[in-house]
């Protein structure tokens, strides 16, 4: 896997070495990835689209199928 | 409503007129006859459930979901979804393929790129052994030596003999949605509802607004439940035991790999894409015999703190003569030997002998539905 380098300020960094274990990570860079990704999740979600008629449609299914009254 | 994983719904189904264009060009592009298994794995990439999915795995993909347990995007899947040929058929394919599922084409395939693997490799990150008394390795070992990755598009449905149960996670989200629940619990199964299962489930229940009941329906190895066994029995629990307000059931189609850690984050995902914004991980999660610590598919979740679902972890409940109820480790005071254990194999020994077990282990009116199959083994 290939990686790049990304610099922080040093006092962040000594302010998460120190708190590493009360921050559920094994090294500064653990941290810094995991909570690059834990935004990102949160961020490139995108809340999912059904338009009104497939939701109809859908909803017609489900009721046939007894799921729904 | 819960975003689906990578964020994007996937949807490969053709529609009519692009269903016949692409049907038109049979005859022009190899075929490949394909098992039930890997006809589950195309529909349930098509239908969005493996997203962000489209096709099977590429070779940058691949070593990456068997190294990191992440695609190349960094976004996490731990099994690698991959369409093997042998090498023959492999010098026949280039840029398209249809993929048959008992004779019928189900799938077109756009090929973007064929390769050699390493089947250890593979056993090994998957399952963590190469031991061949593991069925996952044995799998494996048996698959044929080029994969070829690229993107699907359904041309037809695979018939389920459960059809009532079978639902996409659109259908899913709409039904979540209509039915008023913002929070949703996945309960994952390949098994008949013991007491200690509705206890789980319904403990989870209590902190959100719906359960959502998804039993795996595919291969399974032997001495599982029979599908319709297991279909059976949740619907003796439900039609006694559940409130339809809170409660619902749909099919999985797909096989059960028996991967343990990984599949367990597997099948979270598959719950994600369904709606359900908790995960229920209990113990052995997906394991089979002694290969996985009780609760190594629960620890494994710490090493994805992005997943976008939430597990929710359960140790081993009992049932506890003094407390007089279904209890775990955590709240029950007593000693072993006022404790039943919920143990699948003396549960299973009484089934294969036609005897209802107690009550304390499972609900009359499911062992009854049980004992009226022949064999309910597969």
């Amino acid at each position: 896997m290939r990686q790049r380098e990304v610099k922080i300020p040093e006092g962040l960094y000594k302010l998460i070495e120190e708190h590493l274990e009360e921050l559920g990570a094994k090294s500064v860079e653990e941290f810094v990835v995991n909570a690059a990704r834990v935004a990102l999740q949160e961020t490139t979600n995108r809340k999912l689209e059904i338009d009104e008629k497939e939701k109809e449609e859908i909803k017609r299914r489900l009721r046939e199928l007894g799921y729904i009254d | 409503m819960i975003a689906p994983h990578g964020g994007r719904l996937i949807e490969r189904i053709a529609g009519k007129k692009e269903k016949e264009d692409l049907l038109s060009l049979r005859g022009e592009y190899p075929e490949i006859e394909i098992s039930r298994e890997l006809a589950f794995e195309v529909e349930n990439i098509a239908v969005g459930l493996f997203s962000p999915l489209e096709g099977f795995l590429g070779k940058e993909d691949f070593h990456s979901v068997l190294k990191r347990g992440r695609l190349a995007s960094d976004i996490p899947w731990t099994i690698p979804i991959v369409l093997d040929v042998d090498k023959e058929k492999a010098q026949e394919i280039g840029e398209g393929l249809f993929l048959l599922y008992e004779g019928k084409p189900i799938a077109w395939m756009e090929v973007q790129e064929k390769f050699t693997y390493d089947k250890d490799e593979m056993a090994y990150s998957v399952y963590g052994t190469l031991s061949e008394e593991h069925p996952g390795v044995v799998k494996v070992k048996s698959m044929k030596d080029i994969l070829v990755g690229g993107k699907i598009t359904l041309l037809n449905h695979v018939s389920s003999p459960f059809p009532k149960y079978k639902l996409t996670p659109k259908e899913t989200r709409v039904l979540f949605e209509t039915k008023g629940w913002r929070r949703v619990v996945g309960f994952q199964t390949r098994n008949v509802p013991h007491l200690g299962h509705e206890y789980i489930q319904k403990t989870a229940l209590t902190f959100v607004d719906g359960l959502f009941i998804n039993p795996v329906i595919g291969k399974k190895k032997k001495g599982d439940f029979k599908d319709e066994v297991i279909i059976k029995a949740y619907e003796a629990l439900f039609k006694y035991y559940y409130l339809p307000e809170t409660a619902t059931m749909a099919i999985l189609q797909m096989e059960m790999r028996y991967a343990g850690p990984r599949e367990a984050i597997h099948h979270a995902i598959i719950r994600k894409n369904y709606g359900c914004t908790h995960f229920i991980v209990g113990r052995d999660h997906a394991g089979v015999g002694n290969f996985y610590s009780p609760y190594a598919a629960q620890e494994i979740f710490d090493d994805y703190p992005d997943l976008g679902i939430i597990p929710l972890f359960f140790r081993s409940f009992f049932y506890c003569k003094k407390c007089g109820g279904v209890v775990n480790e955590k709240v029950c005071p007593h000693e072993e030997e006022h404790r039943i254990s919920f143990s699948g194999t003396k549960i299973r020994a009484l089934l294969m002998e036609g005897k209802i077990p107690p009550a304390e282990l499972m609900r009359p009116e499911v062992a009854k539905v049980i004992t009226e199959f022949n064999n309910p083994f597969v």
